[in-house]
């Protein structure tokens, strides 16, 4: 068996400290291999953010170890840490959360200027991707001007456009009707096929667990069931 | 790895632009405090350049007086000690002359004593300068200021206005001067009252007396001076001709002391004083008023843009470059607001030179006008230093931002 690309050990995470302190995951461990269409599924207050924050290094664990492609990351500051995201990880946002001011093209480029990659690089490389996503029409839209489910596309084009390692989408369609999550779940899928990138999403939803190629549940922060299937729903 | 500065700008100034409103109260708050500070720094400066010329030409201090070394101190108390005999003055006349700068060379003698119209006697206090001096010192620009003395008529003296009330003396009116001479006796000589002018000071008026050098000296029984007034090509050139006048006058054998025409002039130190505590204040008060309007802006915009904060180190952006957006964005404002206060400045400026507004003075007989001088130097200096505060009046609340958590922040609703 090859090496994971996530590797989570005897993770414990709480929050607050003293008696108020709520202990939400104990000693979890999880691997997820590269290339995985993964989705993590179960109540709300489960614990899945909070997995997904530990896995996108968004946030750290009080114990346990975190390794992404075999580097122990835990160990970085914080500098480290955005520079390692930038490079590794994309994220995609329950309410989409693209910045206001930037247009549709201009939200995708900025994973890349971050980067400090060229302008002109940057701008193209993002209108391609647009449009292999059907957005080449809305290139210059804000995302005021878009639907939900154009703008969770332009969220997936921004959380694609550095070429990550893994893609990690908390709750990507909670913010949108059912039949734009279907889209949004069956385009990730698509992406994660052709793309061979990693792609481990949370939801509630039950409805999508039919998209994943494996399905991971969570109660009161532990894995309860942990499964493969064959796709049920594919996209064509 | 960062974001170009080009990229950084565009977002700032597009968030800028989003908040068009609140973006534009503070630019105004910032261009009516820059505007405030212009004018009276425009109005200091002019009343600064008048009182210099002022003191230079109208006191006569020149740009440097040469003295012997305690004359400042103690001439007062012992006068004859530290005159310039002829031998002395024709030795710093000749030195001073050969420094490169040197325009004009005056001898002086402080004169006062008695002036007496026949019946009655009055105190008088004042100067002897040679006509061809003060007309030298003057030069074409103050030409006009009345209280000239007539080269050739070394009997005529200027004595002030109130004075000539005083003593019931008119323009050609013959009187006598009495002053104790340096050894000591009581002399008296004639003299004419060449005109009479106002000195502007309600305090001297009514003493002034201007006398040719060639009287006082008569009167004084002196063939010197008590003092060489220097005036230079340039008053800029002070500093960098001061000690070489000092270091010549010392190889000649002559221990020299020089001031510089603003150590002598009471005057002009004082209101200078006063000025600059009252722009201080005011700058401090405008500096205040702008700098809360920009904290209170970049405030909001961040508490209000807290989840985008939190996505954009999500993806990958430092927290220095995040504070750097804001740092531009208040910097942005700031600057926009100050050129806006500058093109205020530049147009109130001219409406009020145009208004030709007069006021009077304390302790001043004379109207005197209100122009504004702006220095465009000067409101550079002020643009540069309220963009500084802003970028600092910005980081703290930026830092504050990037100090919570990732995931605090990506929560924030
Ligand atoms: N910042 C926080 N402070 C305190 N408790 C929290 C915080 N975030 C999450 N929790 C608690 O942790 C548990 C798991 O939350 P979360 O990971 O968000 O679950 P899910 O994403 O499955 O809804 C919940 O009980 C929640 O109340
Ligand atoms: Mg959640």
């Amino acid at each position: 068996m090859t090496q994971p690309i996530i590797k989570l050990e005897h993770i414990t995470k709480s929050y607050g400290h003293g008696d108020g302190a709520v202990n939400v995951l104990q000693d979890l461990n999880l691997s997820i291999q590269q290339g995985e269409f993964t989705c993590i599924w179960g109540a709300s207050g489960s614990g899945k953010s909070t997995l997904l924050n530990l896995m996108g290094l968004l946030d750290r664990p009080d114990q346990g170890r975190i390794a992404i492609k075999n580097a122990e990351v835990l160990g970085l500051n914080d500098n480290r840490l955005a520079d390692f995201r930038s490079r590794h990880l994309g994220f995609i946002f329950q309410s989409f959360n693209l910045v206001p001011v930037l247009s549709a093209q201009e939200n995708t480029m900025l994973p890349l200027q971050i980067r400090g990659e060229a302008d002109d690089t940057a701008r193209r490389r993002a209108r391609d991707l647009l449009a292999e996503l059907g957005l080449e029409r809305h290139l210059h839209k804000r995302p005021d001007e878009m639907s939900g489910g154009q703008r969770q596309r332009v969220a997936i084009a921004r959380a694609l456009i550095g070429d990550p390692d893994i893609v990690l989408a908390d709750e990507p369609t909670a913010n949108l009707d059912s039949a734009n999550s279907d889209a949004i779940i069956l385009l990730m899928q698509k992406l994660n096929q052709k793309r061979k990138v990693t792609f481990v999403f949370a939801t509630h939803d039950t409805h999508l667990l039919s998209y994943a190629a494996r399905s991971i549940q969570v109660r009161d922060g532990r894995i309860v069931d942990d499964r493969h299937n064959t796709y049920l729903k594919e996209a064509s | 790895m960062s974001m170009s500065l080009a990229m950084r700008c565009k977002l700032a100034a597009r968030n800028v632009m989003k908040n068009r409103r609140r973006s534009l109260v503070t630019v105004l708050s910032v261009a009516i405090g820059f505007l405030a500070l212009s004018l009276f720094e425009g109005y200091f400066t002019y009343v600064y350049r008048i009182l210099k010329d002022q003191a230079i030409v109208g006191e006569r201090l020149g740009h440097l007086t040469v003295v012997r070394r305690g004359f400042f101190d103690q001439g007062t108390l012992d006068p004859e000690k530290f005159q310039l005999d002829a031998a002395a003055l024709d030795l710093v006349t000749r030195t001073v002359r050969q420094v490169p700068g040197v325009k004009l060379v005056s001898p002086r003698l402080a004169v006062s004593g008695l002036v007496s119209n026949g019946t009655t006697s009055h105190i008088f206090i004042g100067e002897a300068i040679s006509a061809e001096d003060q007309k030298a010192l003057r030069g074409t620009e103050y030409a006009y200021l009345p209280g000239k003395l007539a080269p050739g008529q070394d009997d005529a003296a200027v004595i002030g206005q109130k004075m000539a009330k005083i003593m019931g003396l008119q323009q050609g009116s013959d009187g006598v001067l009495m002053a104790s001479t340096l050894s000591g006796m009581v002399n008296a000589v004639d003299f004419r009252v060449g005109e009479i002018a106002n000195t502007g000071s309600m305090g001297t008026d009514d003493k002034f007396a201007l006398l040719p050098l060639a009287l006082a000296r008569k009167l004084y029984g002196s063939d010197g001076a008590d003092r060489v007034v220097v005036v230079l090509d340039a008053v800029d050139s002070i500093p960098a001709v001061k000690p070489v006048l000092l270091e010549k006058l010392k190889a000649a054998g002559f221990d020299a002391d020089i001031k510089e025409w603003s150590e002598l002039s009471v005057y002009y130190t004082q209101v200078k004083g006063l000025f600059d505590m009252m722009y201080l204040f005011i700058m401090v008060v405008v500096v205040m008023v702008a700098m809360t309007s920009v904290v209170n802006t970049m405030t909001m915009a961040i508490a209000e843009r807290t989840r985008e904060i939190g996505t954009l180190r999500a993806i990958g952006m430092r927290s220095m470059t995040i504070k750097s957006l804001f740092v531009i964005e208040g910097v942005i404002i700031v600057f926009v607001g100050s050129l806006a206060g500058m093109a205020l400045s530049y147009a109130i400026g001219a409406g009020i030179n145009l208004a030709q507004i007069t006021y009077s003075p304390p302790d001043s007989s004379e109207q005197a006008a209100l122009v504004i001088e702006l220095l465009f130097n000067n409101m550079f200096g002020s643009l540069f230093t309220l963009s500084v505060l802003a970028a600092v009046a910005s980081y703290f609340p930026a830092r504050h931002a990037t100090q919570k958590t990732i995931v605090g922040a990506l929560g924030h609703v």
